[in-house]
């Protein structure tokens, strides 16, 4: 017995919708059922720079901006050392 | 004529429709633009900033979750004699005062409020009211007793009050026992896309921020003068976002100021919790949406997004009234101007997107965070969205009959935690 055009058409339909079903969410139950996302992220901490720190800092690179200057002075000295011998 | 009133109504809900869907597009969009740019130029905050903070821990029966809280309020990083610590234990039936008393025993910058059963239990704004009158901090934070906070949170929080524009701020939420069930993770997919993507866009593009009621806070002297949490609203952020909006002053969101959260575990509680967002929501867009448009303190793109999130629970009456009116227009096909066809595709474009978190939100939320078997489980977002239909059309109705009859019907349903965030925790700590 050869369907009627509307049987068809209504049995090509809920296969489509149910095709469609399974295509959209075959994805989360895969996931469900054996998940493979890590879960809650460890929210991010990381050590935090206080004002004494950045005080110190700050020495350091005054300090280092001294360390700096000196060098400066040391090589101005060098270049003018061969000038000398001139 | 019946007909070309329903095209009418169509059309325009339609346009509200559309309207949510451009600016969730905007949204994606904008946290993508800036999230490059980010990777490109990583810039250095300072964090110099360091006033006096109150933190406000509203908790009523919450003994299976106060003392991990307060434990971890003992680890912060934030200097001691700059921090102050006040429990409000709102007439708890269990244990909860008891162990907030040891913890102030034992440390003397948390302090503990009791109150009796006389004043207590009627609702978070009126406890977190209480502990305001004893706060000195010139910063007022509030964290939920579920809550499970970064050690350098604070400081995080705190910096951005440098800037006086400033009013007010609000921390990212992360779900704590997002492995638990469905509804869990579901709850942490909506979380994403809200605090990832639609927080975080709606600051770089200084829009209306939302302050969401906890991991969060205001400059005291601000809080005061706006006569802190208003007791009648049942979404008190909200009110008082709007409230700092119109006072001329601004909430920043710190994406990377982040807090755990034990979410709601079940479809009841998710029901309950909902309900009252959404209920208090609409509260909220009827009190403030004209006052927003006649604001001369906002500007134009803030006024439109104000609207679009003051009206946010509405979206799903909405979709449901389009389906309503879309359905008879598609099958009797009267329309002449207006294709039944596209009718029909319009309505069910919005109701396959969604609203709540749309899915292209979460999907880049998610690719953000790097998780991309999460977004595996976008797809059952769908369920999520038809299950807000009832539960948002449930409460308008009911707000409408308050309204009607004059009864006030603000009942505070509490979200009950079962404490199941620990186990996470101590997996998190000892990983």
């Amino acid at each position: 017995m050869i369907p009627s055009p509307n049987l068809l058409s209504m049995i090509t339909v809920f296969f489509g919708i149910l095709f469609f079903l399974i295509l959209t969410f075959l994805p989360s139950i895969v996931e469900l059922k054996k998940p493979k996302d890590p879960g809650p992220r460890i929210i991010v901490e990381y050590d935090h720079i206080y004002l004494s720190d950045l005080e110190n800092r700050k020495s350091e690179d005054g300090e280092l901006k001294a360390n700096v200057s000196i060098l400066g002075e040391i090589v101005a000295i060098l270049t003018f050392l061969p000038d000398l011998e001139s | 004529m019946f007909i070309e009133v329903l095209e009418i109504l169509f059309l325009f809900l339609t346009a509200v429709m559309v309207a949510y869907l451009v600016r969730h597009y905007i949204f994606t969009l904008a946290v993508l633009k800036n999230s490059q740019k980010k990777k490109a130029n990583p810039s250095f905050e300072s964090t110099i900033y360091k006033p006096t903070v109150s933190v406000l821990i509203p908790a009523r029966n919450e003994e299976r979750v106060i003392g991990r809280l307060l434990q971890r309020m003992t680890e912060l990083a934030y200097p001691k004699d700059r921090l102050q610590v006040i429990v409000i234990d709102d007439a708890s039936r269990d244990e909860t005062g008891k162990i907030a008393e040891q913890y102030s025993k034992a440390y003397n910058y948390i302090k503990v409020i009791h109150r009796s059963e006389r004043e207590g239990g009627r609702g978070k704004a009126s406890a977190l009211n209480a502990g305001l009158r004893y706060a000195d901090g010139e910063v007022v934070l509030c964290f939920d007793a579920d809550y499970y906070p970064q050690r350098d949170i604070v400081e995080k929080l705190v910096k951005e009050f440098a800037d006086p524009k400033v009013g007010a701020v609000q921390g990212r939420v992360v779900v704590l026992n997002e492995p638990q069930n469905l509804v869990t993770r579901l709850v942490s997919l909506e979380r994403i896309g809200g605090y990832r993507v639609d927080q975080e866009a709606r600051d770089k593009l200084n829009l209306i921020t939302q302050f969401g009621g906890t991991v969060g806070g205001f400059r005291r002297q601000l809080l005061e003068k706006l006569g802190g949490w208003d007791g009648q609203m049942l979404a008190e952020d909200t009110d008082l976002t709007f409230r700092v909006y119109l006072a001329g002053y601004k909430v920043k969101y710190v994406l990377d100021a982040e807090c755990y959260e034990e979410a709601v575990d079940s479809w009841r509680a998710y029901w309950k919790q909902r309900y009252r967002w959404a209920k208090g929501h609409m509260q909220c867009a009827f009190k403030y949406s004209l006052k927003l448009l006649k604001s001369d303190k906002l500007t134009f793109a803030q006024k439109i997004d104000g609207i679009l999130l003051l009206n946010v629970y509405f979206m799903p009456i909405i979709v449901l009234v389009s389906w309503i009116v879309g359905i008879p227009l598609f099958v009797l096909k009267f329309s002449q101007w207006l294709s039944p066809f596209w009718a029909a595709m319009l309505i069910s474009m919005y109701s396959v997107v969604g609203n709540f978190a749309p899915f292209y939100e979460v999907s880049v939320g998610t690719y953000l965070d790097g998780r991309t078997h999460a977004q595996w489980l976008i797809p059952l977002l769908v369920f999520a969205f038809l299950y807000n239909i009832p539960i948002c059309t449930k409460a308008f109705l009911d707000l409408l009959f308050s309204k009607l009859t004059g009864k006030v019907g603000n009942h505070w349903e509490k979200t009950t935690h079962s404490g199941n965030g620990n186990s996470y925790i101590i997996k998190l700590l000892n990983h």
